[in-house]
């Protein structure tokens, strides 16, 4: 494990806190969207820009798996913050 | 295993949230209501993806890899049987009484209900069976990281010995659970819960995707198993034609009926968090929105199986070391890291799955003199192969996260067990609301303490798991016949519940110490008093203890019931069927409502059944 991991690490915990702190306003807090789409957007566009980087594909069927995954899991994410955000704004889902 | 800075990343990133989340909720925490029931102000869609999640334990996805390598589609009858039926009935007939009755706990009903005893012996075998069944997930999960050599490389590079990685993994696993759970307390759980769902998809769609690529979709499995894998149905006439040796009506019966409804309607484990939602409709469709997402996970636990003994592993990069010694061929070694080495040969196990090894390196063997095979690794090792570093982090991280999933269900529901009906209803009947806040905390420590040692006894006895299983059905199968009875007749007392349960239980190790499977010497399996009847399959054996248990307890509570004096049908009130009022559902759109929702699940699960027919 190296620094630039845990600089990584770091920077997803602040990523957290931001998407957690201005809505500590509401009644028992967050809108549980917002963390999750937090973390898989983090994951996802690790996985993507890895996958763009370093393309694996020979074990994974032919497939640059991290590339296409990471995509994916980087647009579930926005639209779990989106969604989130949409409610703790107020207006109905 | 080769683990790179994205995976540890991916698994370090997912640490954080998890504990932001607790931190996050913390301030919340201001009544024991928020603690134990999360402010009983959960939307119904979270709660029923933390009632699927709580019950996902990595046993399950291990499980039912290993299921699905042993048996085939066969396996998801424990999901579309003996999961789906039950979760239907428990959302739309169950659930009114529970949430009606504001009992904050399964335990709470039961003296709500019937009396104290009840209540005082539910209380105590599920608290003491959930601790088990916590150190249980931490001991497996150890033992997994154990063997897939997760943290094998930063141990050597911080020069630490490599024995410590057992204990490292179980107090880590310890430690990010009660720091969670301390501070946020149910809604924590629940939170994380949801999290951990949607990270155990993202982490088992790509290997199913990449799977089904590799072999050829289900046509192509169709072809290269055989035909018993890929017909759930086929051949259950008889417990001889199947692979799980046990016949239609054992499995009807004995899985769908007694010990699935007997889990899902009576565990307080998953009724917990059906308990927090914010509405009684929300409350009723908790476990109805919850069938949905099981239904389907057949595809994303038991198909990796099937494809893994689909697979010849030709080519794998795997972080195992596997040296057997082959009859009368003397001692090779197989280094799975080498890429190059060609595995057709020499492999010597079922597909992806390898051969049982002793502690020598030598195959075990059974009595027929072929060779174990460690189905528990069928998942970990289609992850190994089809995942490059990148997305491994994130299927281990998936893993890792269904374990603790597990676990903190198992504490949340001891700690409100501990606390509402064992301290407040027997040790300390005055205690005020902060002091019992209080007391769910110590207990989340304590409880957490407890798990650690189980995990280490199940190190000593590793037939734990086994006996726990039993003992779940020993308790869960009478549970629920007490239930049935006591939501829908009116007339059932608390004396015959009381007795029910005993002799429901009684019954279930009197079956069980008076049977045996075949090819099993007595002992843990069974025929402890003496054998006098031989199933043919520990399944079978399974089903049937939990259908005698289960009619022993009706019949007793029946007869009890109308030997003693029933309550004041006015108690009763908001309690049983026939004395309540039915939930109304107006205002609610007409695919809300849960018996339209209810109706949709089953006709999905009917469905399902006759594709893979």
């Amino acid at each position: 494990m190296n620094l630039g991991a845990m600089i990584v690490a770091c920077v997803g915990v602040l990523l957290a806190a931001y998407c957690l702190l201005p809505n500590w306003r509401f009644p028992m807090g967050i809108d549980v969207r917002l963390p999750i789409g937090a973390m898989f957007a983090f994951v996802g566009l690790l996985l993507t820009v890895y996958g763009a980087a370093r393309p694996l594909a020979s074990q994974s069927v032919g497939v640059n798996i991290n590339l296409t995954w990471g995509v994916v899991l980087l647009v579930f994410g926005i639209l779990m913050i989106l969604l989130g955000r949409r409610r703790s704004q107020g207006r109905s889902v | 295993m080769n683990l790179t800075a994205v995976d540890w990343t991916i698994m370090l990133v997912y640490f954080a949230f998890v504990l932001g989340i607790g931190v996050a909720l913390k301030r919340f925490m201001r009544t024991s209501t928020d603690f134990f029931l999360a402010g009983r102000a959960i939307p119904a869609w979270i709660c029923g993806l933390a009632f699927i999640s709580a019950n996902l334990g990595a046993q399950e996805v291990i499980g039912m890899g290993a299921s699905g390598a042993k048996y085939g589609i066969a396996t998801s009858h424990f999901y579309w049987i003996g999961a789906i039926p039950a979760m239907v009935f428990v959302g739309l007939f169950m659930m009114p009484f529970y949430y009606g009755s504001r009992a904050r706990s399964v335990p709470e009903y039961l003296r709500l209900r019937f009396d104290e005893k009840t209540r005082g012996l539910n209380a105590i075998s599920f608290a003491i069976m959930t601790i088990f069944s916590s150190g249980i997930s931490m001991y497996a999960m150890a033992r997994l990281i154990q063997t897939l050599h997760v943290f094998d490389a930063l141990f050597g590079r911080m020069n630490l010995s490599y024995s410590a990685i057992f204990d490292f993994s179980i107090f880590l696993s310890a430690l990010i659970v009660l720091a969670y759970i301390l501070l946020g307390g149910l809604t924590s759980a629940i939170y994380n819960e949801v999290l951990q769902f949607f990270l155990i998809v993202a982490g088992f769609l790509p290997l199913v995707w990449l799977g089904l690529k590799n072999v050829g979709g289900w046509q192509g499995l169709a072809q290269k198993l055989p035909p018993s894998f890929t017909h759930s149905w086929k051949g259950m006439g008889s417990p001889s034609t199947n692979p799980m040796g046990v016949e239609w009506f054992g499995l009807v019966a004995g899985l769908g009926f007694v010990l699935s409804f007997g889990y899902w309607c009576t565990d307080f484990l998953v009724i917990q968090r059906a308990m927090a939602a914010d509405s009684m409709s929300a409350a009723r469709r908790t476990p109805l929105i919850a069938a949905l997402p099981k239904m389907f996970f057949p595809f994303l636990v038991i198909l990796p199986g099937l494809i893994a003994v689909a697979v010849r592993p030709g080519f794998v990069s795997v972080g195992l070391d596997v040296k057997f010694k082959e009859p009368g061929h003397g001692v090779s070694a197989l280094s799975l890291n080498d890429p190059t080495q060609h595995l057709e040969t020499a492999w010597p196990g079922k597909g992806l799955i390898p051969p049982k090894l002793d502690a020598n390196g030598n195959l075990l063997l059974d009595s027929n003199g072929k060779p174990l095979y460690d189905y528990d690794l069928a998942i970990p090792m289609m992850l190994l192969h089809y995942f490059p570093t990148g997305v491994l982090g994130l299927g281990l991280t998936a893993l890792l996260a269904s374990f603790m999933s597990g676990m903190a269900g198992n504490v949340t529901a001891f700690n409100t067990v501990w606390t509402y009906d064992i301290y407040h209803a027997y040790l300390n009947r005055d205690a005020s609301d902060h002091h019992l806040l209080w007391m769910g905390r110590m207990a989340t420590v304590f409880g957490i303490a407890f798990s650690i040692a189980a995990a280490y006894v199940a190190v000593k006895f590793n037939n734990i798991m086994d006996m726990l299983q039993l003992v779940f059905a020993f308790v869960n199968a009478p549970l629920f016949a007490t239930f049935l009875l006591g939501m829908f007749w009116k007339r059932t007392t608390g004396h015959a519940a009381f007795t029910g349960l005993l002799t429901g239980t009684a019954a279930a190790a009197l079956h069980h110490g008076l049977t045996l499977p075949s090819g099993q010497s007595f002992g843990i399996k069974g025929g402890w008093i003496s054998v006098m009847h031989t199933y043919p399959s520990e399944m079978a054996q399974n089903f049937w203890t939990a259908i005698f248990a289960w009619s022993t307890c009706f019949v007793v509570t029946l007869f009890v019931s109308l030997m003693t004096k029933p309550r004041d049908e006015k108690e009763l009130v908001g309690l049983v069927y026939s004395l309540t009022d039915k939930p109304k559902e107006e205002g609610l759109a007409w695919y809300l409502r849960p018996a339209v929702l209810g109706t949709i699940v089953l006709v999905l699960a009917l469905v399902l059944n006759a594709v893979f027919w």
